[in-house]
């Protein structure tokens, strides 16, 4: 029986669901009655994500001269919005831990988002973007969509892991071909479904067809030339074998020069290594 | 005159050049000692390499990665590289050309152990 797209995420969203310190957050900076100290005190109530987040906001990542040694100084000096958006960035990999890794290790896929995300964010940095920061979690959360057919039609994934073996083809494209759908679409609901913003949803669902996002054309032109990064400097793999074709539309649509790519390749190794660091300690 | 990566670069060491991020602006000014304090402004900034003053030992100076390497390692990374970069538009797209060529340039990096 063939699966169904809209079954796949309606029978699995319980499973795999958002932090709840995140929601929290999220409804903490919606509510205009809410401090500084409120939503830093939200934080502190989760060790391991206040580590991660004076880490970061400590980090060359960010550069700021003094130390900042306080989660409600972090909130005040990175802004609250992009608190709330490392907070999902960071603690997404834990709603996956445990999952078996028949196809790839948790680390390489990481690694490969996590790389994304970094080369993400140097490009938001670079064009100004407002909060770089959801540039950087639409990066780590662009293959999420694998991580749920990896699991729960492993079935169906290992057909398609033999067909490009025979015969090579890209992932993305195998996955529509056999199914009717690809990890971009999977991705995508899932966003829709936890309800977090437009932004990362488009990035996710449409990062291999970028000319597709109409309300945030730039996030998700930005991700597809980061994944089509990470790929190509080899940085951990989602199951992809091969780099993606570029959209030369993309590309123009971030006014970026070719002179940029190499900043990008060196800045982007730099920051994957403190953000591995950082995020999966063991693992880096 | 001495280009040196800025994970080679260590306390003590002066600046030949100013050191200017990606939009031009002054980071550091010619002549500055080097202290950890800037070696943390290199990062912050996406500074991958500075121009340092006087004679650098030889492992820290970086030379052309590709004409180090002998032959038959650039031809296997090569082709290895062509295999995962067979579904791009490597012929017509000067994007993907550059994006090819620095992908060569990092995998002899890696195996050069840089």
């Amino acid at each position: 029986m063939a699966i169904q797209l809209a079954s796949l995420i309606s029978d699995n969203i319980k499973i795999f669901s958002l932090p709840s310190i995140f929601l929290r957050l999220d409804n903490a900076i919606n509510d205009p009655r809410s401090s500084v100290t409120d939503i830093g005190n939200i934080v502190s109530e989760d060790q391991g994500l206040t580590v991660r987040m004076l880490k970061l906001a400590n980090s060359p990542l960010y550069g700021f001269p003094a130390k900042i040694e306080t989660i409600s100084k972090a909130v005040l000096i990175l802004g609250t919005k992009q608190i709330r958006d490392l907070t999902l960035g960071t603690s997404i990999i834990r709603v996956f831990e445990g999952l078996p890794e028949n196809f790839i290790t948790m680390e390489t896929f990481w690694r490969h988002s996590i790389a994304c995300g970094v080369i993400a964010r140097i490009i938001a940095g670079y064009r100004r973007e407002p909060n770089v920061e959801t540039f950087f979690t639409a990066g780590i959360l662009h293959d999420i969509g694998r991580l749920i057919m990896y699991t729960k039609m492993p079935a169906e994934c290992r057909n398609i892991f033999s067909q490009t073996a025979k015969q090579p083809q890209l992932l993305f494209e195998v996955e529509r071909e056999s199914l009717g759908f690809n990890h971009t679409d999977v991705g995508g609901l899932l966003l829709k479904e936890w309800k977090l913003p437009q932004n990362l949803t488009e990035a996710v669902a449409y990062h291999h067809s970028p000319d597709k996002a109409l309300q945030y054309p730039v996030v998700a032109a930005t991700i597809h030339i980061a994944d089509i990064l990470a790929h190509a400097m080899q940085l951990g793999s989602s199951g992809e074998k091969y780099v993606p074709r570029l959209s030369e539309e993309a590309w123009a649509k971030l006014s970026l020069q070719t002179s940029m790519l190499p900043f990008l390749f060196k800045q982007g190794l730099q920051h994957l290594d403190i953000v591995m660091q950082i995020i999966l300690p063991d693992k880096k | 005159m001495a280009i040196i990566p800025t994970n080679k670069v260590t306390p003590g060491m002066a600046l030949k050049s100013a050191v200017n991020d990606i939009t031009g602006r002054l980071l550091l000014g010619k002549g500055v000692e080097i202290c950890h304090k800037h070696l943390t402004i290199f990062k912050s900034w996406g500074i991958t390499e500075v121009d340092i003053e006087g004679e650098v030992e030889g492992e820290a100076v970086e030379e052309d990665a590709v004409v180090q390497v002998d032959e038959e390692t650039l031809y296997k990374a090569r082709e290895e590289l062509q295999e995962l970069f067979s579904f791009t538009d490597l012929n017509n797209s000067q994007v993907t050309k550059e994006i090819f060529r620095l992908s060569v340039q990092h995998k002899i990096d890696r195996l050069k152990g840089v």
